[in-house]
């Protein structure tokens, strides 16, 4: 288990970090594919038959849709990112800081404090925590819905870990939730970027205009 | 189903029922007008009906297997819900008729959304299980954005992104604080039994819970320091919309912090001056911020996060009188955001425009709505008269028992506040150009009647505060029985 999350991270890793959006967006794939192996183990290990479910909705919705969404996102604009506030090594070093020391530390942390919660729990509040940083530390839109898509797995691995039993009707309900959340912004970011696009092309036929008249 | 049950849920079911009617059919004729009237109506008489229920069943109904919870609190916040979604339907009508009439094509959707958001608030007032409330909550939030960027232009779209990535990250700290509740409780968390609850947590985890919801219903409500999307939001909006996100969406926030951070602050010393010391930042910071703003929405959103910052601090003490202020300040709040937005609303109407420097030089006469914003104005600064002098005095006091620096801050904030306004009326209303002087802007009566409903509420309400007491005296009961 302890290879699939860290698989997890290391994926995490390199969509908060990646400078291109489109690999940034790819790379989310993979990571919600282990997110799916890491709940497929957890209910064969603890002999949960609901988290099954839970599973195949996370592989339709985190591993197929939400990268689909963010790739629309990126019609009409560059795939650069949007300059960060932190320097991109800086935040490297802090990436790589949070994400293995972080996990180390929530690993003893649950030992200690919470055994009885399953082995996703670290996994899940690192994921949530380096969203966070990602989320106050990057300026690109596209970026932003990635570390919300990265707290939102956090959260998501947090429940199955902590109240693996809970109704899946609510469990599916804020699945829903996150789905309505994340096509409004992928809709405004779509608007965003061809008002941008529009107000380019304007910007280029007045300068074009004024240079022939010169 | 019975009759009883079926008037029971019409409060939530009307308005959710009827949206869907308007995205049909809406596009023809007032029918998304006439639709909305009746729903909210339909929505005006099942809250009615609880209240008479909760007041033979001592003040509490546990409905179906206890899935919903109504107390004095969940009627209060559902009546107000829906005087603010009726006064913002009649004022739209002809608002964004004129100013969005590029828009004419999507109106039926904006009233439908209002009227979804509206249910799903209502439907959040009255649930029993933590995990359902959020699960309404956030979806009342998220659609709340198509109103914000209505306009679709690259100013609403920057704001209405921001609020929803900024709400939305904001809120699953409550989530986590859910979470962790359930796992440390060991059973769902219901709002009849979270008073238990919280008492019997460890220490550790009740402050870690509690910092979670603080986090996650402070980004709700707009206070700072998690206020970032507040006054952009407001000011992109149309008028109509700022009065719903004010009146309404924001107090989803004091809701869910009423049904959770007041139970911790309760029962943790800590919580109650962590929350408290948050609450004085804002109100001293958002009136700070309020003055030397240029665009008049903004100025009032900064006053909003002034206010709202009252009721922050009141909902965290643990007095009768503290959290009555602080309800009844939570309504004052709604109809002051109320009056002052409309008026604002109605200026747009007549100059096209916020920016404080550019209504001076186009607006003409407009006597009432000048009027209306004076009397917003004199009610933020809690001027005796008004209501929100009785709510101010009421927190103030039961603040200066305990912690007499933040009800100094309370005092200052009311007075930067007020000034800010007041300069900005003088200098719109009194100082305006010689040659607008004898120039009358029209103003469509249903503008100025919603103005004036809230005006004259707020007088009301101040002269004669009996009419409103017994609903605030049952929501005040209501928090302060599930806190145990």
């Amino acid at each position: 288990m302890e290879m699939i999350y860290i698989t997890i991270l290391f994926f995490t890793f390199l969509a908060g970090e990646a400078k291109n959006l489109k690999f940034s967006s790819l790379i989310l794939i993979p990571h919600s594919v282990f997110i799916v192996i890491a709940i497929f183990s957890l209910a064969y290990i603890n002999n949960i038959p609901s988290l099954y479910l839970i599973g195949i909705i996370d592989f339709i919705v985190r591993a197929v849709l939400m990268p689909i969404f963010l790739l629309r996102c990126l019609r009409k604009r560059l795939e650069a990112e949007v300059r960060p506030s932190i320097i991109h090594p800086l935040s490297i070093a802090l990436s790589i800081v949070i994400l293995s020391v972080g996990y180390h530390f929530i690993e003893i942390l649950k030992a200690s404090v919470i055994p009885q919660a399953l082995s996703s729990f670290s996994c899940g509040l690192t994921l949530f925590v380096y969203g966070f940083y990602l989320f106050i530390s990057k300026k690109d839109l596209v970026k932003m819905i990635v570390s919300f898509f990265i707290i939102e797995n956090g959260i998501h691995l947090l429940i199955i870990s902590m109240i693996p039993h809970m109704s899946k009707f609510i469990e599916i309900s804020l699945t829903f939730n996150f789905v309505v959340a994340i096509i409004f912004l992928v809709y405004l970011i779509l608007r965003l970027n061809e008002v941008f696009l529009q107000e380019e092309i304007k910007k280029f036929k007045e300068s074009s205009s004024q240079r022939s008249e010169q | 189903m019975s009759f009883e049950s079926i008037i029971f849920s019409l409060s939530f079911i009307a308005p959710m029922l009827a949206s869907l009617l308007i995205f049909l059919f809406g596009k023809k004729g007032f029918i998304k007008e006439g639709i909305s009237f009746f729903a909210i109506i339909l929505s005006v008489v099942s809250t009615s009906s609880y209240w008479h229920y909760i007041t033979l069943n001592n003040n509490t109904l546990l409905l179906y297997e206890e899935s919903f919870y109504i107390d004095g609190f969940s009627i209060l916040m559902q009546f107000m819900v829906e005087a603010v979604a009726l006064l913002v339907i009649s004022y739209s009508a002809r608002y964004i008729e004129k100013l969005y009439f590029h828009k004419k094509e999507k109106f039926h959707v904006y009233y439908g959304v209002i009227l979804l958001s509206t249910g799903f608030m209502n439907l959040a007032f009255i649930l029993n299980n933590l995990f359902w409330v959020y699960i309404t909550l956030e979806l009342s939030s998220i659609l709340a954005v198509y109103l914000i960027v209505f306009n679709l232009n690259k100013a609403t779209l920057k704001a209405g992104f921001k609020y929803l990535i900024f709400v939305n990250v904001g809120i699953l700290f409550s989530l986590l604080g859910i979470i962790l509740l359930f796992y440390a409780t060991g059973k769902p968390v219901m709002i009849n039994n979270i008073g238990q609850a919280v008492s019997n947590l460890p220490y550790t985890i009740a402050l870690i819970c509690a910092v979670l919801f603080i986090i996650g219903f402070f980004t709700k409500s707009g206070l700072i320091p998690f206020h970032l999307w507040l006054p952009d939001a407001y000011a992109e909006a149309p008028s109509a919309v700022t009065v719903f996100l004010a009146g309404a969406v924001t107090k989803m926030g004091f809701y869910g912090l009423a049904r959770t951070v007041t139970i911790f602050a309760f029962h943790y010393e800590e919580i109650k001056i962590l929350v408290i010391i948050l609450a004085a930042l804002s109100m001293l910071l958002g009136a700070l911020l309020a003055f030397n703003q240029k665009d008049i929405k903004k100025l009032i959103a900064y006053c909003s996060i002034s206010e709202m910052g009252f009721i922050g601090a009141a909902l965290a003490l643990k007095s009768y009188e503290g959290i009555f202020g602080g309800v009844f300040q939570i309504v004052n709040h709604t109809l002051i955001k109320g009056v002052l937005f409309f008026s604002v609303g109605a200026i747009i109407y007549a100059c096209g425009t916020r920016k404080i420097e550019e209504i001076k030089e186009s607006i003409g006469k407009i006597p009432v709505i000048g009027i209306t914003f004076f009397i917003g104005a004199l009610a933020v600064g809690g001027m005796p008269l008004f209501a929100s002098f009785l709510s101010s005095i009421t927190i103030f006091l039961a603040l200066a028992k305990e912690f007499l620096w933040a009800a100094v801050i309370l005092i200052i904030a009311e007075f930067i506040s007020v000034i800010a306004l007041l300069k900005t009326a003088i200098y719109i209303f009194w100082q305006k150009n010689e040659h607008n002087k004898a120039q009358k802007s029209f103003i469509p009566f249903t503008i100025i009647f919603c103005t004036l409903t809230c005006a004259v509420l707020i007088i009301l309400f101040g002269i004669y505060p009996e009419i409103i007491y017994p609903l605030i005296d049952s929501a005040t009961r209501g928090i302060i029985k599930i806190a145990g």
